[in-house]
């Protein structure tokens, strides 16, 4: 049958193409759970005070806290179905040192109205992308952290890094949940905005 | 002054607004946008508003301005609280004078939204896609269409109330588009019916063009048998003392486990003398085929659902089936568990009930008469569940990981809730148990940019495709959140999507009957 034969050509084309790409997504993937920032960001789901949370529940990426020696996270309800998620109004925030174990907490927010605050992910971005501008994110949040708590103006290999930081972290972050990322520490983000020239928007 | 008035007033004054004023003072359109009376001499009372678009005066008296659908629509669309807010006007003139100023807006975003919608169905329009394009490549081009044609409802947004249902199982909504939303959504419904219709028999020959792969390799291998000698039988089982025996004992009822008596092939030379080796089949009634990997149209077919994920998605499957029914063939891999028949008892969930729908399934599969209405009812009750809830605030959404087994507890089904667990446990509590539950980061399960990573899903794992090595090479699993059952999942993916939650599971062990 030659043109089943023409179709699965096409099909075997198609799937190396699809294979390729998510092979390496999956290398980003493997090197972004190996990151060990990431992990500990990921280990406040299992926190005190988080041990009831929902599995479903979404983390977000983290933020520095005031001072720059621990990070905060928020976790967050999502609507989701193949190709299209919504974020909800994040329920838990946890916090975590930047270096060490010490610190760790982890607690519902206030109760408030839920609301869809927007998409889960950028549009457009792909799966080896987003993976990619996510481990550079962890990369890049201890001097990012480090810069802020000493504050000032940092010199031309720490603007790099918050440049960095800064793309990375727009690149990739829950458009939904801007406005929650920079109300967990407008201080931080008018910092970089003034260190880096790039920031998140005011919410 | 309220904070509903500065609202309106804040209204009042927007552009469209403001261009009515004008147009009403230079007498380029009608004075008056609500023919009726004059309402600054009128001696009626104020208006009351009845959803979705009657109006009458206090005292009963019948309104006799014209206010349309679409106009009612924007207002209610546009504002919170739009009945109230219109109700507490102070004065009958008041009113009028906000009607006529909306009527404006609404009037522009029609015609705006006339414009795009135009534009819209033009670029969805499926006589685009070249009908030379072969199948597959028309399939994926119609896809994408569809997908567009989900723009309009951003297109159609200043009209669009009440916000979509929720899925829920306690508040009975099914995630069905409202009534209301008809005038302006219709032709964008028309257009999905269309690609639909279009979409479905493609669909069916991309399968029917996979099934007819993997008849076409199986053939090849049984070429292979019948010509080559077993080392150069492609990837085949790697040899080794009591290979087939040490499968029958681990598993079960494996197809790939034969007594040496049956299978060994004099002529084929073994790698070493003394030693066993799984001997490459002489024709294809030797090869030990499963039931055909990819089913024939029908039920069984369509409970696969290959494309919940997409056209790529889809592929993907397929060619993992045909690489399945490959090692079936060439004796790589025996599945462990019973996938086919556990697939009918995948369901398309509502709401976050993945975990009370894997609970289901499991209970299912042990002859227990449940509903999953019933089940996230007592779920919420006893505290293993929580719904959105969009009005009152204080959600969670979903199954705390802890509790993921409490429902199956309280009706009598045992199971271990393990924190974190490794593939072989979950193989074994899929041998001896017939089934596991495993919660998941949902990004890397469905393969999906528009997730984000963090987001986590309970799916139901009804079987595994293990080697002669008692390697497992994958999963199967019903997900209830795509409504696919019997989606093989390769374990560099599993793992993966595992890894995220900590590789969390609720295992079975035998005898779990709930009803000795």
């Amino acid at each position: 049958m030659p043109i089943t034969i023409r179709k699965n050509s096409l099909f075997a084309v198609a799937l190396l193409a699809a294979l390729s790409s998510c092979q390496d997504s999956g290398k980003w993937m493997d090197r972004l759970d190996a990151d060990p920032l990431h992990a500990r960001a990921d280990a406040t789901r299992r926190a005190a005070g988080c041990a009831n949370m929902a599995l479903e529940l979404g983390r977000s990426l983290p933020v520095p806290e005031h001072g720059g020696t621990s990070l905060a996270v928020l976790y967050y309800p999502s609507k989701s179905e193949p190709g299209r998620s919504i974020v909800l109004t994040p329920t838990v925030k946890a916090v975590f040192a930047l270096e060490g174990a010490a610190g760790e907490r982890c607690a519902a927010l206030p109760k408030s109205p839920s609301k869809e605050l927007g998409a889960a992910a950028p549009d457009g971005l792909s799966m080896t992308a987003y993976y990619r501008d996510q481990l550079a994110v962890y990369q890049a949040l201890p001097a990012t952290a480090a810069l802020y708590g000493k504050g000032g103006t940092p010199d031309a290999e720490g603007l790099k890094s918050l440049k960095s930081f800064a793309a990375s972290f727009q690149a990739v972050a829950e458009p939904g949940l801007r406005g929650d990322y920079y109300r967990l520490n407008p201080e931080f983000w008018e910092w970089l905005r003034s260190a880096a020239g790039s920031s998140l928007p005011k919410a | 002054m309220s904070r509903e008035i500065v609202a309106l007033l804040l209204l009042l004054a927007s552009p469209f607004a403001a261009s009515a004023a004008t147009e009403d003072a230079v007498g380029g359109v009608p004075t008056s946008v609500l023919s009726g009376p004059d309402v600054e001499k009128s001696a009626l009372g104020p208006l009351t508003w009845t959803v979705p678009c009657k109006f009458a005066h206090a005292g009963g008296q019948a309104f006799e301005g014209t206010v349309e659908e679409y106009h009612c629509d924007y207002i209610l669309a546009s504002l919170k609280d739009p009945v109230g807010q219109f109700t507490r006007l102070p004065t009958l003139p008041a009113q009028i004078t906000f009607l006529q100023s909306t009527k404006w807006a609404a009037r522009a975003a029609k015609e705006k939204a006339k414009t795009e919608t135009e534009a819209l169905l033009k670029k969805t329009d499926p006589k685009t896609v070249d009908a030379k394009l072969a199948p597959a490549d028309r399939l994926k081009a119609f896809m994408a269409l569809s997908d567009e044609v989900a723009k309009g409802v951003e297109i159609c947004k200043p009209f669009l109330w009440p916000a979509r249902e929720a899925t829920s199982y306690l508040e009975k909504t099914h995630g069905f588009w409202p009534e209301s939303w008809k005038p302006c959504m219709s032709p964008f419904y028309d257009r999905w019916d269309e690609l639909s219709g279009l979409i479905k028999p493609l669909e069916k020959t991309v399968i029917d063009y996979s099934s007819l792969a993997a008849a076409a390799r199986l053939r090849a291998a049984e070429r292979n048998a019948e010509h080559k000698t077993p080392a150069a039988f492609p990837a085949f089982v790697p040899g080794g003392k009591g290979a087939a025996r040490q499968l029958d004992k681990l598993y079960d009822g494996g197809e790939t486990a034969k007594e040496p008596d049956e299978f060994a092939d004099p002529e084929a030379a073994a790698p070493g003398k003394g030693q066993y080796v799984l001997a490459a089949p002489k024709k294809i009634s030797d090869l030990n085929l499963a039931p055909p990997p990819i089913p024939e149209e029908g039920e069984a077919r369509s409970r696969r659902n290959y494309f919940a994920r997409g056209y790529q998605e889809a592929l993907t499957r397929l060619t993992d089936e045909r690489r399945i029914a490959y090692w079936h063939a060439t004796g790589q891999t025996a599945t462990v568990g019973d996938p086919e028949g556990r697939s009918s008892l995948t369901i398309r969930q509502q709401g976050p009930t993945c975990g009370v729908a894997a609970q289901y399934q499991a209970m299912k599969a042990r002859g227990l008469s449940v509903t999953m209405t019933d089940l996230a009812k007592e779920g919420l009750a006893k505290g293993y569940y929580s719904e959105y809830m969009e009005r009152d605030g204080g959600l969670e959404g979903g199954t705390p990981s802890d509790q993921m087994n409490h429902l199956l507890t309280d009706h009598g089904v045992r199971s271990r809730y393990v924190a974190s667990t490794t593939p072989e446990a979950l193989t074994e509590s899929i041998r001896v148990g017939g089934d596991a539950l495993v919660s998941m980061q949902t990004k890397r399960l469905w393969n999906d940019p528009k997730l984000s990573d963090g987001s986590g899903h309970t799916v139901y794992v009804t079987g595994a495709e293990v080697d002669a090595n008692g390697k497992t090479r994958g999963f199967y699993i019903n997900d209830t959140g795509t409504g696919e059952a019997k989606r093989f999942v390769p374990i560099e993916q599993f793992l993966r999507a595992w890894k995220g939650r900590n590789n969390t599971a609720v295992l079975f062990d035998a005898n779990n009957d709930p009803k000795k």
